[in-house]
């Protein structure tokens, strides 16, 4: 049992070893730590604490503020050995990995700095090779960086380094990134989808159109008006919410919820054939009809001229907008056919006189509830052709405590859940603007 | 609708799919072809970068160690020798990539000698005209070898895409042919030697 144990240690010591060199751990570029990762606003990665904490702030602060400025990317850092890595492919490997600089303007600047090497590179992206060329880069590091290194204070090296990189950075300004949205591509497409919802919604409200014509058990135009209304609203209405919904959960999967605002359109686009069907439901309705009594065509009557034709009562549900009459009559034979269209209407048929009149007049409390009664509330029905009138009793339920507190407190929670979303927000990671370097950049060595 | 209309329509439906698919492939075909002359040029871009530091290399140094002559007139011509290879990155055959490649090798053997040369001149090293020319070769050289590898990458991904199935069949009617990699240069493990 000892043995095993013993053997195992040694060979954890064995792996242990060839991980770690004198200085620690041998970072490769999988393991080296990404700053962004962590803040989008850290930018030293100072896994060994080679400087400290004050300085990796206020590089931080630095490096941050110009970034905002000048939409420049700096990334520092520090580790103490790369095993056996050549520091100009790793830094240009890391570099590419981590996508340091806007991928736009490939702006980025890559700080890498190896202990057991005593070698630090600055590696340029593509970008910034004009305002930071590879013997000025040597410079800063030859002047201002190593007579601090060769005495081992990095802290004061780096921060003159930073100070002296940041005014030569300055220099060229970048563009911040536009989300620009191309309208030339997109519009085209927009309008395309609304002509084939336009298309559709024709085609298909003309053809439920042609099989109601064509349909022998609806006899009168009257049926057919409804039978048109019926299906053109369904039509109508499948096309826009299934449009809609299909539309807005390709927006908010594929692309930028902006476009939420073109669907506004599609309702718009299906108008032409609602209006198109109403148009010929109205055809429909006053077309002439084959006379019953004679081998001649009945007319429609316009609205004045039909009131002759109407008895009193009709009239006034027409008046009310209750009911619709159309009164059709042969020129010929004067024939007479009277056809009846409900609409919808708050007022139903009165019990005395059947005119569609009859609705509700009044509500009036007699006996008010308490928390220990219940109460009452007489509601009085009116036909405002007649006159007639009808009362009815209703029962109105004890108010009780516990209703209102629980209403309360619904509505309370509601309200109340919302505020655990807002506090992450800002400080979460991100990563570099992936941008690129060609492998320029110097390396010094002190 | 009858059934030869229908057999029609899928016929034309299927041939619309065969043909959209062959432009599609085609056309990216030609943006990775186009992707890889465009990083040729990169790497034509650096070697010259390469080139032109030169002179200024050599002015520098024969203020410091003008009995080097025999040197830095190596340099010289090794540098002219490699300017006048250039490389159509249409007919960029491996024979034409080994010449190209052979030039610029013999200008890095003469470079590499110069510099070692250098070495036994202190007060050269401490100009800071050279030492910015240093700095910049170094630069050169790294740029050179990115540049290199993301044109063997470039190639790479060309002819995978031309050799996989079904792109190769519009590859060959299209005579899309296979691009040339960078091999690693003989005797460029081998250090330059320096006589004193």
């Amino acid at each position: 049992m000892m043995k095993l144990i013993k053997i195992n240690i040694i060979w954890i010591f064995v792996f242990v070893l060839n991980i770690t060199s004198i200085y620690g751990v041998v970072y490769n570029l999988n393991n080296i730590p990404n700053p962004k990762a962590i803040d989008s606003r850290t930018h030293v990665s100072n896994p060994d604490g080679i400087i400290n904490f004050n300085t990796v702030q206020t590089i931080n602060k630095k490096l941050s503020s110009l970034e905002t400025q000048n939409q420049i990317e700096v990334a520092v850092v520090l580790v103490n050995s790369i095993g056996t890595e050549n520091i100009e492919m790793f830094a240009t490997d890391l570099f590419k990995k981590w996508g340091v600089g806007k991928a736009k303007d490939n702006n980025g600047l890559l700080i890498l700095f190896v202990g057991d090497q005593k070698a630090i590179r600055f590696e340029t992206g593509y970008g910034l090779e004009g305002v930071l060329p590879d013997a000025l880069a040597s410079r800063v590091q030859n002047q201002s960086m190593f007579p601090y290194f060769k005495n081992g204070d990095y802290d004061t090296g780096f921060i003159k380094g930073i100070d002296h990189l940041i005014p030569i950075l300055e220099k060229e300004e970048f563009e911040k990134e536009q989300n620009t949205i191309a309208w030339s591509t997109v519009l085209p497409i927009v309008a395309g989808i609304y002509v084939i919802i336009l298309l559709i919604s024709f085609i298909l409200t003309n053809s439920s159109i042609k099989k109601i014509k064509n349909n022998a058990v609806l006899r009168t135009n009257i049926s057919k008006y409804i039978a048109i209304k019926n299906n053109k609203r369904g039509v109508i209405s499948l096309i826009n919410i299934t449009s809609i919904a299909i539309g807005v959960f390709v927006i908010l999967m594929f692309s930028n919820p902006v476009f939420l605002v073109f669907l506004v359109g599609i309702p718009i686009m299906t108008y032409p054939a609602n209006l198109y069907a109403k148009i010929i439901m109205w055809k429909i309705r006053r077309q002439p009809i084959p006379c019953t009594a004679c081998e001649g065509k009945m007319q429609i009557l316009s609205e004045k001229k039909e009131d002759a034709y109407l008895k009193v009562s009709q009239q006034f549900e027409e008046e009310l907008g209750t009911v619709d009459y159309d009164v059709f009559v042969c020129k010929d034979c004067g024939n007479e056919a009277v056809f009846t269209l409900d609409k919808p209407s708050a007022y139903s048929e009165c019990p005395q006189c059947k005119t569609k009149a009859f609705s509700l007049h009044s509500k009036k409390v007699i006996v008010a509830p308490t928390f220990i009664n219940s109460g009452t509330e007489r509601v009085t029905y009116k036909c405002k052709f007649c006159g007639y009138e009808e009362n009815d009793n209703h029962h109105l339920p004890k108010i009780s405590r516990n209703s209102s507190i629980a209403a309360g407190a619904a509505a309370g929670s509601m309200f109340s859940g919302r505020g655990g979303f807002g506090g992450g927000g800002g400080l979460s990671g991100g990563s570099f603007g992936g941008g690129l370097s060609g492998g320029g950049g110097a390396t010094g060595r002190w | 609708m009858n059934k030869t209309t229908i057999s029609w329509i899928i016929a034309g439906i299927l041939i619309a799919i065969v043909v959209f698919g062959g432009i599609s492939v085609y056309n990216k075909l030609v943006i990775m072809e186009e992707g890889v002359n465009g990083q040729w040029a990169n790497v034509e871009n650096q070697y010259q970068r390469r080139s032109d530091l030169i002179p200024n290399l050599v002015a520098t140094v024969k203020g410091y160690a003008s009995h080097e002559s025999e040197t830095l007139e190596n340099v010289i011509a090794a540098r002219s020798r490699a300017t006048q290879v250039t490389v159509d990155p249409e007919k960029l055959t491996p024979e034409k990539l080994q010449e190209f490649q052979a030039a610029q090798g013999q200008l890095s053997s003469a470079l590499g000698r110069l510099l070692m040369i250098t070495e036994n001149y202190p007060d050269l090293k401490a100009n800071e005209n050279f030492r910015d020319l240093q700095v910049q070769l170094e630069g050169t050289e790294n740029r050179i070898s990115t540049e290199r590898m993301r044109f063997n990458e470039a190639s790479k991904g060309f002819n995978t895409a031309i050799r996989r199935f079904p792109n190769n069949i519009i590859a060959s009617i299209f005579n899309f042919e296979r691009k040339v990699y960078f091999e690693a240069e003989e005797g460029s493990n081998k250090a330059p030697e320096v006589q004193f």
